[in-house]
C-alpha cells in the first residue's frame, strides 16, 4: 500500500528511514469502515492497529451505570492503536467510527515478528510509539490545564 | 479583486469616553453575552479594524478591555462578546437594553487581512478567543474570492461553551470553508471531535508558503499551533497572535500591559509571532 501522501501530511512518521516506512507500509491493508462501527474494544486482545488516512474515530470508555463517554477522537493523520506492541496487548478504550471511515490497517502479529527479526525496525518502531504516546500525555496535560475556563 | 484598506477612525481624544447604548443583549453561554451597542452622542458610528479593542467603562463599576467582535463592515452596531469573570466584566454581561455605557477607542493592532490578500487563511482559535477573530472571519467571508483557501479551527471547553453557535453551523455548511471544532470534553450528545486542537490541523490542506495564520485563545494553543505550522513549511513571520495582558489606559501610557519592550496596547494585540516568540514561553511575563 502506498502511504507516502499520507506520511507527508502527518508528523507520526517523518524520523523513520524511507525504506522502514516502505516496508511498513508493504504490510498495510486497506480497510474500509461505515460510521457507527466498533473497531476494537476495551479489554479485548489488541492484535492490530491502524493509520487513520481518512474520517474521525472516537475513543470511548464506559463508568459503572453511565452510557459510554467519548474521552478523545483521532483522525486523520492518526495512529490508532499502542496497545499491541506494549503488556497487556489488550485495548485500553472502545474505538467506535464517526463517520466512514479508510483506515491502513496492520496485522500486529506480523509487524511484531518483523520486529523480532530486525532489532532497527524493532527500534523505530518503538520510537515511533514512544513519541505518540508522549504526544498524547502532552495533550492530556495541556486538556486538564482547563485553558479555555481559566483565561 | 484587490480588497480596499480598511478605513478606521483616528481617536483624537484617546481618554475621551463616548456614550454608547446597548440595543440588544444575547447570551452565548452560560457565563458569556454578547451586547450591541450604538453611539448615543449623534457622531459618527465606531469604525475599526478587525482585531482592535475599545475600553468598555460601566458606570460607578470600571473598565475594561474588550476586543470588538462584530462586523467591520457594519460600524452602526459595535458588538462585544464579555465572559463574566470579574466586578466589571459581571455588571458588563447584566447590562440590558437601554443602558448607556462609556466606550473609548477603538485601540491597536490588527489582523492582518488585507495584506494577506490571496494567501490561503488558517484561523485557529480557543474559547473567548474566538471573538477577537470574528471580525476577521467577517471579512474574509464578505471578499471569500480574494483569498485562497480558509480555514477555521475552534477548541472549546465543552459543547455548551461554544460561542455563536447559529454562525458555526452557518460556516460549517458553507463549500469554501473547512471548519474544524474541538472540545477538551463531550457530553453525551456531542458527536464532534474530543481532544486539543493540534490535530485538527492535519485536516486542513494550505500552501504553507502562501499562506496566513491567525491565532487567538490561550498562550500556550497558540505556541504549539505556530510550532506545528513551522512544521508544516509555514514561515513564522506569517502567523499572527493575539494577546491578552492587564490593559489600563489602552494608549501605551501605564505601562499595566507591558510585555518585554512592547506595551500590548499600543503595540498589540496582534503582533507577528516572531517577535514574541521568545516572550511567550517566558515564566511569569
Amino acid at each position: 500500500m502506498n502511504l507516502d501522501a499520507w506520511r507527508e501530511r502527518s508528523p507520526m512518521f517523518e524520523e523513520m528511514s524511507d525504506e522502514h516506512f516502505a516496508f511498513l507500509a508493504s504490510l498495510a491493508e486497506e480497510r474500509e469502515v461505515p460510521g457507527g462501527a466498533t473497531l476494537f474494544r476495551v479489554n479485548t486482545p489488541a492484535d492490530r492497529f491502524y493509520l487513520v488516512l481518512e474520517g474521525t474515530v472516537a475513543l470511548k470508555i464506559a463508568g459503572p451505570s453511565k452510557p459510554p463517554m467519548t474521552i478523545q477522537t483521532v483522525g486523520e493523520g492518526a495512529l490508532l492503536g499502542l496497545s499491541w506492541h506494549l503488556p497487556p496487548y489488550r485495548w485500553q478504550w472502545t474505538a467506535e467510527t464517526r463517520e466512514p471511515c479508510r483506515f491502513a490497517e496492520f496485522d500486529a502479529n506480523e509487524v511484531l515478528a518483523a520486529c523480532e527479526t530486525d532489532s532497527d525496525f524493532d527500534n523505530a518502531m518503538l520510537r515511533i510509539i514512544a513519541r505518540e504516546a508522549g504526544r498524547r500525555l502532552h495533550n492530556v496535560r495541556i486538556q486538564l490545564l482547563d485553558l479555555y475556563g481559566r483565561e | 479583486m484587490v480588497v480596499a484598506p480598511l478605513i478606521t477612525d483616528t481617536v483624537t481624544e484617546p481618554m475621551m469616553l463616548r456614550p454608547f447604548e446597548v440595543t440588544a443583549v444575547t447570551q452565548e453561554t452560560h457565563d458569556t453575552w454578547t451586547l450591541d451597542l450604538k453611539v448615543a452622542d449623534g457622531g459618527d458610528d465606531l469604525r475599526f479594524r478587525p482585531g482592535q479593542f475599545t475600553m468598555m467603562y460601566v458606570f460607578g463599576v470600571g473598565e475594561v478591555p474588550i476586543s470588538i467582535a462584530g462586523n467591520p463592515s457594519h460600524p452602526e452596531t459595535l458588538v462585544h462578546t464579555v465572559r463574566a469573570v470579574g466586578a466589571v466584566t459581571n455588571a458588563i454581561c447584566a447590562l440590558r437594553p437601554g443602558t448607556v455605557i462609556g466606550i473609548r477607542g477603538p485601540y491597536g493592532s490588527s489582523w492582518p487581512v488585507v495584506a494577506a490578500t490571496g494567501r490561503d487563511i488558517i484561523i485557529v482559535a480557543g474559547g473567548i478567543g474566538l471573538a477577537p477573530v470574528r471580525p476577521a472571519i467577517y471579512h474574509v467571508l464578505e471578499h471569500r474570492e480574494s483569498y485562497g483557501s480558509v480555514s477555521i479551527v475552534y477548541g472549546s471547553r465543552t459543547p455548551s461553551d461554544l460561542l455563536y453557535i447559529d454562525e458555526i453551523h452557518d460556516w460549517k455548511s458553507r463549500f469554501d470553508l473547512n471548519v474544524q471544532i474541538t472540545v477538551d470534553r463531550g457530553d453525551g450528545t456531542w458527536m464532534g471531535d474530543v481532544g486539543v486542537v493540534t490535530p485538527l490541523l492535519n485536516r486542513l490542506s494550505f500552501d504553507a508558503n502562501h499562506a496566513a495564520a491567525i491565532l487567538c485563545g490561550p498562550e500556550i494553543m497558540m505556541r504549539v499551533i505556530a510550532k506545528e505550522l513551522a512544521r508544516r513549511g509555514m514561515p513564522t513571520a506569517d502567523v499572527s497572535v493575539s494577546l491578552e495582558r492587564n490593559v489600563k489606559c489602552g494608549v501605551g501610557f501605564c505601562g499595566h500591559c507591558q510585555i518585554g519592550a512592547s506595551f500590548i496596547c499600543k503595540d498589540g494585540p496582534v503582533v507577528a509571532y516572531d517577535d514574541v516568540a521568545d516572550r511567550l514561553g517566558m515564566e511569569e511575563l
